[in-house]
């Protein structure tokens, strides 16, 4: 059932409970106070039947002596008129004492033959009440008291009679009555408006009541039937003795034909054989003045009281309601995750499965069932370990679950699973575990994921990894022997290369020894011999010491031309007096042939071999070609110098200079200096870029 | 008579020399070498006046033959004849001990003269060698001179701005262009730490360089 509308009923409920307690509470006081109201009617009824009857009997004694007044005697027996008069005037005497309506006499044949209304119109004297019940007591010699409607004067009265005797006290003569009205009594009966006293006789006449309107009406609906007797008797008159509409609906209540309800409170008349006293109450009325103090101060604080609860209940709901709202949202939203959570669970591309402490499987992915190829009946509470191999299921069953529920968690386990097909399936498993409340591990939640196809794709990359490694060892021995060729084809070379140059620098040396030995040695000879001719023909013969002149000018340019030619196959200077002293002249000479200032410096340089002289002139040599024909410079400063064990050679100029990260401009005869370099054991710097000059640095260790 | 000895591996140069001073009087060729060997084992059996030794031979060569006679024959006046002319030759020649530097192409001119003169106990150089010798017995002791900082040429063209040149007449000298010749004096007051030339004339005369 919703809990909001639960909600809603208690809270009407408590409400309601609330209210009805309240009302019981209320009704119950009422209640009490109309018990209350009830019990006090009754001693009321009782207090006015105490009134009634005191008045009704309070004259028996003045009539008493009344009748045994000797003139009445004496009346009676002998009347005449001073006696009448006697006897008037003691009846006058009596009324005007005791406050009654009527006092009179009546002979033994019941004819009044003296009254105190003798001068009245409804005068009793000469009628006779021989039938009146009181008389007929009387004259049987008791006293009677006797209520009735008056027969002449119509007047309701209490009568009260005693019999007369004669003067001897024998024989009965008369009857002496004193008549009260019982107007006077209605008025003394002291009840409330409310309230309505009905004095009723045994025919159920009303003959006494405060309500006007009832008087000598029949009171209840059963009596209607004694209205013959009521006529005989002429008690009450000649009637109508109509009936007062008052229905019994209860006993003690009754209603009237306007609807008005009356409670009713009875006792009887004492000393009137059948007469009863009826207190009527107004329930409405009487429900009215009960209630009425009590919902002015308690209904007050009920109705508060109410209100509070009303109140409390209302915002406890509201309270209670929002929270039920936020609860339902909150509900919904973990209903929704859980869903989720479900649909994550089931629909997930993954094998995932839960197992309890026994290791049954408690539930499985779809897609678990899926890659078995099993259906959820057939595994659901079924040992997980069944669907492992043997291998598995010993491993799983001794050292991973066990170990499992120990720890809460496992990870990457190798497993293989037999499909329901047959076919064998490894996995990797990973789990984590639920716990109960107190802190147990209750279940596993387990992820396995299908490695098989990367079993087989590692196996075969480590296959192919192994064939690659194969491949790669033999090409690597392969290039391992080849670069073995190469490097001693490059060794070869290297060493054909060294041969080449060394050979070259052998033979350009000995060329130009030989040029500047030999030939220039002739040449001096020729030249010794031409100074000679001219200096011996030069007074004989003019014209020959001049040709003999002109030949040994030739003869100089050809020296010249030889020694030019010697200096540049290989300058005798640097085997003669090494590199140094080679440099300083050859400097001197770009110097001289270029324009270009050479600032040559250099520290004493010890003795060095060959190889390296060689090396660093060809070097200068090369760069200082290459300064005169591309860098458009006017300085190049030349240093050697030795610096700890190493010779450093460079060649620095102003001028032009190339981009060396780019490219070596071919031409440079860069890569021969390289190779010079590195044959002498060397390195070679180039530095330079566009507008900066070139910077060439060989240095070799001594 | 001078007596000389003439060392040259060369027959046809030799010939032409010995001629040259048999036509001229007073010296006399009593020897003849066309090796060091030869020469040193001849200036041992004769009594000379003057050695005329050629630098490149065959075996021993001239300078080892000077440097031999220089603890054997210290009087011994000897010319070293060579077809090289570079001024290097010169300088070890001289600082070997050598009296006189010819070159062979200037032998038939000046070869007697030479001879003679180195007999009469004087040098026999060319201005250049006597320069650079001059140059060379400045900065002899190394490592203690502030001249080892500058080149060959530096020190050249510091002697003759020292000396008076101007830029032009040192430029013409050295077959150099006038600016080397500045930049070269740029450079040696920038290693010298001097002003002008003013401060360079007082510090070649400080050195020795120049004589005052």
């Amino acid at each position: 059932m919703n809990l909001r509308r639960t909600l809603l009923i208690l809270s009407t409920m408590a409400v309601l409970s609330a209210a009805i307690g309240g009302y019981l509470y209320y009704s119950s006081l009422i209640n009490a106070a109309y018990l209350e109201a009830n019990r006090q009617a009754d001693m009321r009824v009782v207090m006015i039947e105490k009134t009634l009857s005191s008045f009704l009997s309070e004259n028996l004694k003045p009539v008493r002596t009344l009748a045994s007044t000797p003139e009445i005697s004496f009346f009676l027996t002998t009347p005449n008129l001073k006696i009448q008069e006697k006897t008037n005037q003691t009846l006058d005497h009596f009324k005007e004492s005791l406050g009654v309506d009527v006092c009179y006499i009546m002979d033994k044949k019941g004819l009044t033959v003296a009254s105190s209304n003798r001068f009245s119109d409804d005068s009793f004297v000469g009628k006779n009440f021989h039938f009146r019940p009181y008389f007929q007591q009387s004259m049987q010699g008791a006293a009677a008291t006797y209520l009735a409607l008056g027969y002449t004067s119509k007047k309701r009265g209490v009568y009260r009679s005693y019999p007369v005797f004669d003067l001897n006290n024998e024989e009965i003569i008369g009857v002496a009555v004193i008549k009260d009205s019982i107007d006077l009594i209605e008025q003394k009966l002291g009840v409330h408006e409310d309230e309505i006293v009905a004095v009723i006789d045994p025919q159920g006449v009303i003959f006494i009541s405060n309500k006007q309107e009832w008087l000598l009406k029949i009171f209840s609906e059963i009596n209607l039937t004694n209205k013959s007797l009521i006529s005989e008797s002429r008690q009450f008159g000649s009637g109508p003795w109509e009936w007062t509409k008052l229905r019994e609906i209860s006993p003690q209540t009754y209603t009237a034909t306007e609807g008005t309800t009356y409670i009713g409170h009875k006792t009887d008349l004492e000393a009137y054989q059948g007469w009863t006293v009826l207190l009527l109450r107004n329930q409405d009325l009487l429900r009215k003045a009960l209630a009425g103090p009590f919902v002015r101060v308690s209904g007050l604080v009920i109705l508060l009281f109410c209100l509070i609860i009303g109140v409390t209940v209302l915002f406890l709901y509201k309270r209670a309601s929002s929270e039920i709202m936020h609860r339902k949202t909150a509900e919904k939203a973990l209903t929704e995750s859980e869903e989720r959570y479900r649909s994550l669970y089931n629909k997930t591309p993954a094998m995932l499965h839960s197992i309890d402490k026994e290791g049954r499987l408690l539930s499985v992915s779809d897609y678990w069932l899926k890659a078995l190829g099993y259906n959820l009946d057939e595994v659901i509470d079924k040992k997980l370990t069944k669907f492992y191999t043997e291998n598995s299921r010993k491993h799983a069953e001794e050292i991973v679950i066990p170990n499992f529920f120990k720890k809460g968690s496992c990870s990457n386990i190798p497993y293989q699973f037999i499909k329901k097909n047959g076919e064998l399936i490894n996995v990797l498993l990973s789990a984590i575990s639920e716990k109960n409340s107190q802190g147990e591990i209750v279940r596993s939640l387990a992820i396995s994921v299908d490695v098989t196809e990367r079993t087989k794709t590692e196996e075969a990359l480590r296959q192919a990894k192994e064939e690659l490694s194969q491949y790669s060892r033999e090409l690597e021995d392969q290039v391992q022997e080849r670069t073995k060729e190469i490097s001693k084809a490059q060794a070869q070379l290297r060493r054909l290369s060294a041969s080449i140059m060394e050979n070259q620098e052998k033979e350009r040396a000995a060329i130009a020894r030989e040029l500047h030995d030999e030939l220039g040695q002739v040449l001096t000879a020729l030249r010794l011999e031409t100074v000679a001719l001219r200096d011996q023909v030069g007074s004989i013969a003019p014209p020959l010491s001049e040709r003999s002149d002109r030949m040994c000018k030739l003869i100089d340019n050809t020296i010249d031309e030889v020694r030019g030619m010697a200096f540049r196959l290989r300058p005798g200077v640097l085997d003669d007096l090494g590199l140094v002293d080679a440099l300083e002249v050859y400097t001197g000479d770009f110097e001289r042939r270029t324009g270009i200032s050479c600032f040559f410096e250099s520290n004493t340089i010890p003795a060095i071999s060959d190889a390296i002289a060689t090396t660093a002139y060809r070097i200068t040599q090369e760069a200082l070609t290459n300064v005169a024909r591309h860098a458009n410079a006017s300085n190049v400063e030349i240093a050697i110098k030795k610096e700890g064990t190493k010779l450093i050679l460079s060649i620095i100029d102003e001028g032009e200079g190339f981009d060396a990260n780019l490219y070596e401009p071919e031409g440079l005869g860069l890569a021969g200096m390289r190779e010079r370099a590195s044959l002498a054991g060397g390195t070679l710097k180039i530095i330079s870029s566009p507008g900066t000059g070139t910077s060439i640095k060989f240095e070799v260790d001594l | 008579m001078i007596k000389i000895l003439l060392a040259d591996d060369h027959n046809l140069v030799r010939e032409g020399l010995r001629r040259i001073i048999e036509e001229s009087e007073g010296i006399e060729v009593v020897a003849e070498a066309e090796n060091g060997r030869d020469a040193l084992q001849l200036i041992k059996e004769h009594k000379l006046d003057v050695a005329v030794i050629d630098l490149s031979m065959p075996g021993i060569d001239g300078l080892e033959v000077i440097n031999i006679l220089r603890e054997t024959n210290p009087e011994l006046p000897v010319i070293v004849l060579t077809m090289h002319e570079e001024e290097q030759y010169v300088v070890r020649a001289i600082e070997a001990g050598a009296m006189g530097y010819l070159t062979k192409r200037s032998a038939a001119e000046q070869l007697v003269s030479a001879i003679k003169k180195v007999h009469g106990g004087s040098r026999y150089l060319t201005p250049e060698a006597a320069e650079l010798l001059a140059l060379r017995l400045a900065t002899g002791t190394r490592g203690q001179s502030p001249l080892d900082s500058l080149s060959t040429r530096e020190l050249q063209v510091l002697r003759r701005l020292a000396m008076g040149r101007t830029n032009r007449e040192i430029a013409e000298s050295y077959c150099i262009s006038i600016k080397t010749v500045d930049t070269y004096r740029l450079r040696i007051l920038k290693k010298l730490n001097l002003r002008n030339n003013a401060d360079l004339s007082r510090f070649a005369l400080q050195n020795k360089l120049i004589e005052g």
